[in-house]
């Protein structure tokens, strides 16, 4: 059975592009628009990982990571942080709430990304 | 070094009045201080069996010069401020602009590791392609209007201007987005609206933000209603929507750079954040006033006036 992979993205360009190529890959690709959205797929399909942006409508994506930890049921799955902030804080203070890794979006090829997503997926 | 000299340059560099500009003012500070001292060195000299008129000259000049150099701390406390806001802006701005870099940039990726074998996707790829590069022009657009405006360059040139035919083009072209959304868009207007002095195509741009927020931050079907009027020699303007509204506790704020309301965020996160900003600059320019009412949950009025030409 294929690994399956939530991506929480609310910008349709990115999210076609990286859910496309991550199909290609052989992942089943979830994809939420929205934090919310993000939250709720997440408890209930139990991924084998998260790709998850920070600026999000509804429920911002620190709050989603917070969540995601604080629950038991969700806290063992790794969340990859996509996003194009990239002050100190924002770094410091999404790994501090739990997450695998934090990449700046634009700064990374898609195949690097995919090369992530296998260094960390459970 | 003699263009060390040219202290007005200096000042105009820095978008400075002269009486806050720091290196004016410590020129005349020492061109007082010279003078002072050889005034107080006569006048002692003349008035010897009066010191205390010499003391109140001294008094006198002491000051002058404290309140000159109050001017100084605050020139260099506006300098101290336009470098933070610059800073904060390449920052704001480079987010911006990282989104769409990274669409086309992953898209890219797409086409060149031979992930796309259609010429359908092939086709959706170049679509995202051109999409995302046209959110930066206007992005790009945006940011040198808005660093323009703040250095006092923006090139305006008004001439004699018909806000309703203005108004119809708008519309007109924001049909198909309207209707993507399920709003109406409404006209109104007399066709014997006089006409305004104001640069044509800024106020395009004003009022085309406008129209395209109201279109945007109204969910579900609803109405966008633009009504023209000549009033007291101004013409005024309504865009009237039936939308989100603007938050009562956000609604000062809401002519800031780079400010985007709580709300509107909870809905979607594309947005500059500089077109009220612009929109602004645009009316004062053109001696006009622009000014909203809102109600969260109910909708917004953006009203603008401009002096009718005569």
């Amino acid at each position: 059975m294929g690994k399956i992979i939530l991506l929480v993205e609310d910008e349709p360009t990115l999210q076609k592009t990286l859910s496309l190529a991550l199909q290609q890959e052989g992942y089943e690709v979830k994809n939420a628009l929205d934090g919310e959205i993000g939250l709720k797929l997440a408890r209930e399909t139990n991924p084998n990982l998260v790709l998850l942006d920070l600026i999000l409508p509804k429920i911002d994506g620190f709050e989603v990571l917070d969540e995601l930890k604080k629950d038991d049921a969700t806290k063992d799955i790794p969340v990859i942080v996509l996003t194009n902030l990239e002050s100190t804080q924002d770094i410091e203070k999404a790994l501090a709430l739990g997450a695998t890794s934090y990449l700046v979006k634009a700064n990374y090829d898609l195949k690097d990304v995919i090369e992530k997503v296998k260094e960390n997926i459970k | 070094m003699f263009a060390k000299l040219n202290l007005f340059k200096e000042c105009q560099e820095y978008n400075l009045g002269l009486w806050e500009c720091p290196s004016f003012i410590f020129m005349v500070l020492g061109l007082v201080n010279i003078v002072a001292m050889l005034g107080t060195y006569f006048i002692a000299n003349r008035y010897t069996d009066q010191p205390e008129i010499v003391a109140l000259i001294v008094i006198g000049v002491s000051a002058f010069i404290f309140i000159l150099s109050h001017s100084v701390t605050q020139g260099f406390d506006k300098l101290a401020q336009a470098n933070k806001m610059k800073t904060e802006f390449v920052s704001i701005a480079s987010h911006q602009l990282r989104t769409p870099l990274a669409g086309i940039r992953w898209t890219l990726n797409l086409l060149n590791d031979g992930r796309m074998n259609n010429p359908a996707d092939t086709a959706t790829c170049l679509g995202l392609v051109k999409e995302n590069t046209e959110r930066m022009i206007k992005l790009v657009n945006d940011l040198l209007d808005v660093s323009r405006i703040e250095m006092g360059k923006m090139t305006f040139m008004p001439r004699q201007t018909n806000l309703y035919v203005l108004a119809q083009k708008i519309i007109n072209g924001s049909l198909r987005f309207a209707q993507a959304n399920n709003i109406e868009l409404k006209l109104e207007a007399s066709e014997t609206l006089p006409n305004v002095f104001t640069d044509p195509d800024k106020i395009t741009m004003v009022i085309q933000n406008l129209i395209d927020n109201a279109i945007k931050y109204t969910k579900g079907k609803g109405e966008v209603k633009t009504t023209m009027e000549a009033t007291d020699g101004l013409v005024k303007v309504a865009i009237k929507d039936t939308g989100v509204g603007i938050p009562r506790s956000q609604q000062k704020h809401i002519f800031q750079k780079f400010f985007r309301s709580d709300n509107i965020m909870k809905h979607q996160t594309v947005g500059t954040g500089l077109g009220l900003f612009i929109a602004r600059s645009v009316i004062e320019e053109s001696k006009g006033k622009i000014w909203f009412e809102s109600e969260e949950g109910k909708g917004t009025t953006f009203y603008l006036t401009l002096p009718a030409y005569k």
